[in-house]
């Protein structure tokens, strides 16, 4: 474990693993907002990236996300490697709009947003309540279950598989495909495929069968949206129709999951918090937002600086990577008052965390869907499974971008004791 | 009725923001109509619990809240109720004039930042139009079988909207008119019924502010959590004095000049003009809609920018913001 009060900021290096060892390393980030807001990790295990600048502040997050000029996200990507899941090298990843600078980030952006506005997303609510209910159903009957595998996997993975225009049977394989795209570090979650090249090479052609079948159908599904829309008056190639449809699966695959499960943690452990929310639903919205602050689903996302650049004092040169650490901006305590508090009553909180970005253009597409998702998911589980409770360790996933669990054990209590009921008589 | 609400302290979620109908429109009382609202192919609107308000988005810098005062298990109509303000230049005058049986008006809702918690007695305290959210908690007492009781003041007996429905249920209620001699005084019955911190007992109040503050002063011997109120006043976002009524915003990249004007936003002009703009959160505060401006000064009505790029005046969130200039110039 590491003892972060002992050691100089200077020795740490964020991409250890053993930073990370107790959970996110909260009381580091403070630190390093208070002593070192331009903070370098050398980044020991990945030698030729060359290290990292951790943005830890609040309005630097902020600064840094709106200044797509001086911090590009097309130079080097979102992620801390070039290479991810070796095998899916930068050139790549730079097809994906969340890889890109504007314009043509704009332009691509423009093609899907339109279906995300908080109108049209307001349009799903039956749709996604109805997701939500039919995998509640599904563990409805059972004393435990695993509140990540059996509930917060399933349901982002259909709610997002339906806009996509992919069949239900297919949601496992684009969770296990979104896997590769963010939790390749994680040992357990990396055991499951060898070759990463080659599960682009399978998504290409799963999405190539995909437009094949629609073609000759009218459909309003995102890759239709896709398959007929032109930049600058060129259809888009096969291969960035697949890269947009690889960005789309694992946004909404991964972050829904991710905040959901956290949220639910806090109201299994926080009784009161569960008491509130159960008497008085409209409190869920605020449930909502504070989980979003509190659980950001991504731990940072990176850009790299396109020009030598000034920063608290320290010179961060054309090229080098900076990570933009949501994890710690949104806890930073010249923003939110006793920010390790899950606190509901925070005012103006939906306009003021950074779960979905720190503002700007790489702001999160899918922000207005994850919020109904997230609101309406909280309300079902907390009406259905008033006696959820906890059931051994929650386990996290081991990936520096994520923050996510891997598992959480629940059981319902009430089931229990009719068990225990029918054994005695 | 307009809540009042920080501007701040907006809920989560987004709302729906839909065109309804106005199917009825009939005068409560004395200077109060109520108005149905449907969706004009019938389809159901979002479900609401008691204490929910909507905005009327009369046009983008007039918008004004009202507390739903219907019955929630309607899935196919809202009602609200307006005081007419003769001295309104803004939201009830807009009402007055321009809300019609068969025009259609821009909502957005619901949200409830006055959420009826589940008790075995209430006490309701209304003044005047701020009756309006009484109602439908009033039906969920009924339903669950509380006990309560409604304090309902009013200047004049005849601008009391509702009075007729409300007295059907006998002595739970008291109508409190000044000019009713030998009726009850609100002061006094307020006073009694104050006085003594009720058993599981939770008061609703909504209502001027004199009122509300007299009640909060009343209440400071309840049980902590007693008391829900609801504040309601007319003055709400006035438009800016400075602000244009219409301008011109340049597209230098598309070639293109279109004129803005008071009911739409920038970016909607643009939408229809064809011009390529991102937008997402359609309420200042995301930053997706941010544009470089070129010439002009901008009236800023985001939460993206703080004072100092407000300021700077460099670049403008066009799903909100607008301009102070006769003409701004953007590169779009």
């Amino acid at each position: 474990m590491t003892t972060s009060h002992l050691q100089e900021l200077d020795n740490i290096d964020l991409a250890d693993p053993s930073v990370w060892d107790d959970g996110v390393p909260y009381e580091l980030f403070k630190r390093m907002q208070r002593e070192a807001p331009a903070h370098f990790s050398p980044q020991n295990n990945a030698p030729g990236e060359g290290g990292f600048w951790s943005i830890t502040r609040f309005d630097d997050v902020r600064a840094v996300s709106r200044d797509h000029r001086t911090f590009s996200s097309e130079k080097r990507g979102i992620f801390h490697l070039n290479d991810i899941a070796e095998g899916i090298p930068l050139d790549l990843q730079r097809m994906q709009l969340i890889s890109m600078d504007p314009p043509r980030h704009d332009r691509l952006k423009a093609l899907v947003i339109k279906e995300f506005t908080p109108e049209k997303i307001a349009g799903h609510d039956e749709h996604v309540k109805q997701i939500i209910s039919d995998v509640l159903d599904s563990v409805a009957d059972k004393e435990r279950f695993d509140l990540v595998a059996d509930v917060a996997r399933p349901i982002p993975a259909r709610v997002i598989g339906s806009l996509l225009g992919t069949p239900p049977e297919d949601d496992e394989k684009l969770v296990h495909w979104t896997n590769v795209f963010t939790a390749f570090e994680d040992p357990v979650i990396r055991a499951q495929w060898s070759d990463a090249g080659a599960i682009v090479t399978e998504i290409i052609e799963y999405v190539n069968h995909q437009l094949a079948e629609r073609t000759d159908t009218a459909s309003d599904s995102l890759v239709n949206t896709m398959l007929t829309a032109e930049v600058e008056g060129e259809k888009l190639t096969e291969l960035e129709i697949a890269t947009f449809f690889v960005l789309l699966m694992s946004a909404g695959n991964d972050s829904t999951r991710a905040t959901y499960s956290a949220t639910m943690l806090e109201i299994l452990r926080n009784p009161e918090l569960r008491k509130q929310l159960t008497e008085n639903p409209d409190l869920i919205d605020a449930a909502v937002e504070e989980g979003l602050r509190c659980y950001p689903a991504f731990a940072f996302m990176a850009r790299a600086a396109t020009k030598d650049t000034e920063l608290h004092g320290k010179t961060i040169k054309e090229g080098d990577r900076l990570l933009l650490w949501y994890l710690a901006s949104n806890r930073d305590e010249s923003v939110f008052e006793n920010p390790d508090k899950f606190d509901i009553t925070r005012e103006g909180l939906a306009d003021k965390h950074q779960a979905f970005g720190g503002r700007g253009k790489h702001f999160c597409l899918g922000a207005n869907l994850a919020r109904l998702e997230l609101k309406l998911w909280i309300q079902q589980t907390l009406e259905r499974f008033p006696d959820l409770e906890l059931d051994g360790e929650p386990t996290r996933v081991r990936a520096l971008f994520l923050n996510q669990y891997n598992s959480i054990p629940v059981r319902r209590k009430s089931m229990s004791r009719l068990r225990e009921e029918k054994t005695k008589s | 009725m307009t809540a009042t609400e920080t501007a701040r302290a907006r809920p989560a979620y987004r709302e729906v923001e839909i065109d309804v109908e106005v199917r009825r429109r009939e005068v409560a009382a004395d200077g109060v109509v109520t108005l149905t609202l449907a969706d004009p192919d019938g389809a159901d609107l979002p479900d609401w619990a008691p204490g929910s308000h909507i905005d009327l988005i009369m046009t983008p810098s007039l918008v004004r809240q009202y507390s739903l005062c219907g019955d929630t298990a309607n899935r196919s109509e809202w009602q609200v109720g307006v005081l007419l303000d003769p001295d309104s230049r803004g939201g009830s005058q807009f009402v007055h004039d321009k809300l019609q049986e068969g025009s259609t008006v821009r909502v957005r809702g619901p949200r409830n930042h006055f959420p009826l918690v589940s008790s075995p007695r209430y006490l309701f305290i209304a003044g005047g139009i701020g009756v309006t959210p009484m109602l439908p908690m009033i039906g969920a007492a009924e339903a669950t079988g509380a006990e309560w009781r409604l304090l309902y003041g009013g200047r004049e007996r005849s601008t009391m909207a509702f009075v007729d429905e409300l007295q059907r249920h006998g002595p739970r209620v008291s109508i409190c008119a000044r000019d009713v001699a030998d009726g009850p005084n609100f002061r006094a019955s307020l006073e009694a019924a104050l006085s003594d911190p009720g058993q599981d007992t939770l008061v609703y109040c909504c209502g001027p502010e004199g009122l509300l503050t007299a009640v909060e002063a009343a209440c400071q011997a309840w049980p902590e959590n007693s008391l829900h109120i609801e504040r309601f006043s007319a003055k709400v976002l006035e438009e800016p004095a400075d602000a244009l009524a219409s301008f011109e915003v340049e597209c230098q990249r598309s070639g293109l000049t279109l004129t803005v004007t008071q009911d739409k936003t920038i970016y909607e002009a643009c939408e229809e003009a064809g011009v390529d703009v991102l937008g997402s959160c359609m309420e200042g505060v995301c930053g997706t809609c941010e544009c470089d401006m070129i010439e002009g000064e901008a009236d800023h009505r985001d939460s993206v920018l703080n004072d100092a790029e407000k300021e700077a005046n460099e670049t403008i969130m066009i799903c909100v913001s607008r301009s102070r200039s006769e003409r701004l110039v953007l590169d779009l």
